[in-house]
């Protein structure tokens, strides 16, 4: 008998999102859907509401309506620490390591049961584990990104948000960086929404892309076919010729 | 219109028979990384030197020296909250004096053991810490300054109303507290006070180091350093401040306490702001954050302050206050951080 493998969880799910800080609304009826195992790059020009995605996501933001799902709970409403304990985790543009600490300590600091452990994180990015004993001020900024994903992983994600990961870091590291991305892609099957502003090498990793403006998506479709547009490009991210790396 | 980024890949596969290695290993390296944080340096023998040295070498200053130890475990409760935790308190003697007047009560009131003592006045400081702490950490800021204070000055005005058990302004009189253990008599020479106090602060301080040294105590730091941060990577950040600030009480508590037992006497000063206040000064002077801060601190303001209230009764607060002033301009960090810039700079050197 044939088996079929099971059809992919439908994981995030934002629907009519209108969402802001305070009174002031960014996000616009905003709906989007991503399952089990997608990498989705987000890409737009700057203030055009990509960070606020990744906000409203985790719960920094005000949800002025529409709804938020994850695994098929209602996450609206959830405190921040709860939706992280649910399985998503966000990696912030600024990195925000603890400086004090060790990279063990905040590699530790949020460590939740399950098969992400010290080992297997030091196993991903082995600069981390020769840095081990450092203080978070001490490290280079691609060693604070690597333990930013690091330190993201440590609680057991199911859901990853990168914001800028790439963000001024120098292409050996970027290349580094990546490489452990795509590591969790393909061995690990993880869901990662990643925003970026070097959108050649953002459409190269995920398969799907979104574009925003001004809140609202105003490209849905395979990455490949965006980047194989340079006119698109141009027309929805402001860019043209080489856009970015 | 919904987007769909549907997926070509299968879901995780069964994972139990990794997840159960991963755990047991992740087990097996909190282990050891528990044990390599809680390795016990030299350096960590000097307070206990120094306090056996002060015992013999100052046989007459005992009483101060007691006066002292019981102190440092209040600055280290206090160093718990602003230097671990990032919490400013400006009423942190409401927990001291809950726990001065708890045992000051049973002391006078037939139950003078000072162990048990110690003990009760902890619990009493850490339901009062639990409970006020609840209120108070629902705010941030300036208000949480506020609350703290309001705490203090609240139960002080109890206190003060209700003369009839705590003596009021006079004090609470007639404490009779029993030997150590049934075995060591408290003295006049205030031997009994210093040793029994050198091994109540023993105890505080072991279980302070392993709390900062834990992964609560390490998650402490991440909430002092980014709370929203701590929010994100799943931190009960409220549940951990209040645990902090409890832990917190209790320690105060036991110094209150300790305090009490060993001078017989418990005043309203033990509520006062000018004691939250100090208590803040000794640990600035020493340095906050860092464990020792309080075994620096506190003997230097009041070994100064006793002897600045010898040579100058008048003016000798104005010694203290130009003191401070030097060290925030000229030594950010406390003593213990010229200390530590010291070594470091020899460190580079040689």
């Amino acid at each position: 008998m044939m088996q079929t493998s099971p059809a992919p969880r439908r994981t995030l799910a934002l629907s009519n999102v209108d969402a802001g800080y305070g009174e002031t609304v960014i996000l616009n009826k905003l709906s989007l859907t991503l399952t089990e195992g997608t990498t989705l790059a987000l890409l737009g020009r700057n203030g055009v509401g990509k960070t606020t995605l990744l906000a409203t996501c985790m719960g920094y933001t005000r949800l002025h309506g529409g709804t938020v799902e994850f695994l098929g709970r209602n996450i609206g409403q959830l405190a921040i620490n709860r939706r992280s304990a649910l399985g998503l985790a966000l990696v912030p543009q600024e990195r925000e390591i603890f400086k004090s600490l060790t990279v063990e300590e905040n590699l530790v600091v949020g460590q939740r049961p399950g098969k992400w452990a010290l080992q297997r994180v030091y196993d991903f990015f082995p600069s981390l584990h020769k840095r081990r004993r450092s203080r978070g001020d001490q490290l280079s900024g691609g060693e604070q990104q690597m333990l930013a994903v690091g330190r993201a992983l440590m609680g057991n994600p199911t859901f990853l948000l990168l914001d800028e990961p790439l963000e001024g870091l120098a292409p050996v590291i970027v290349d580094q960086l990546l490489a452990g991305l795509q590591r969790l892609k393909t061995e690990e099957n993880m869901t990662m929404l990643v925003v970026e502003q070097h959108a050649q090498l953002a459409m190269d990793f995920a398969e799907t892309t979104v574009v925003l403006d001004r809140g609202a998506i105003v490209y849905h479709g395979p990455s490949r076919e965006l980047a194989a547009s340079k006119e698109k490009q141009a027309q929805l991210l402001g860019i043209g010729g080489d856009l970015g790396h | 219109m919904t987007h769909d980024a549907s997926s070509t890949r299968t879901g995780n596969a069964a994972l139990v028979p990794e997840a159960a290695t991963a755990t047991a290993s992740a087990a097996a390296a909190a282990r050891e990384q528990f044990s390599r944080r809680h390795r016990f340096t030299p350096l960590e023998v000097l307070p206990w030197l120094a306090a056996i040295g002060a015992y013999f070498a100052f046989p007459d200053y005992l009483a101060l020296g007691s006066q002292i130890l019981a102190t440092i475990i209040f600055a280290l409760s206090v160093d718990l909250l602003i230097g671990y935790t990032g919490i400013v308190t400006l009423g942190h003697a409401a927990l001291f004096g809950t726990g001065a007047y708890t045992a000051g009560l049973l002391a006078a009131n037939g139950w003078g053991d000072p162990v048990s003592g110690l003990l009760v006045a902890a619990l009493a400081a850490a339901v009062v810490g639990l409970v006020s702490g609840a209120l108070i950490l629902r705010t941030h800021g300036l208000t949480q300054l506020m609350q703290t204070l309001v705490v203090a000055a609240l139960l002080m005005e109890v206190a003060n109303k209700a003369g009839h058990y705590t003596g009021g302004g006079d004090g609470l009189q007639g404490m009779i507290v029993w030997p150590v253990f049934g075995l060591f008599r408290f003295d006049m020479f205030g031997k009994t006070a210093y040793l029994y106090s050198l091994a109540v602060l023993f105890v505080c301080w072991v279980l302070m180091r392993t709390i900062v040294h834990s992964a609560f105590g390490r998650s402490l730091m991440g909430i002092r350093e980014n709370v929203a941060r701590m929010h994100a990577i799943g931190t009960p950040v409220e549940r951990r401040k209040l645990t902090a600030y409890t832990l917190s009480a209790a320690l105060a508590g036991i110094s209150g306490a300790l305090i009490a037992q060993t001078t017989s006497f418990v005043g309203l000063g033990v509520l006062s702001l000018e004691r939250s206040g100090s208590i803040l000064i000794m640990l600035i002077i020493g340095g906050v954050g860092q464990l020792y801060g309080a075994f620096i601190g506190v003997p230097l303001y009041m070994i100064a302050q006793d002897r600045f209230a010898t040579i100058d009764p008048v003016f000798w607060y104005f010694w203290i206050g130009l003191f401070m002033v030097l060290l925030v301009l000229f030594a950010r960090g406390g003593v213990l951080g010229i200390l530590t810039r010291l070594v470091k700079r020899d460190g580079g050197t040689s």
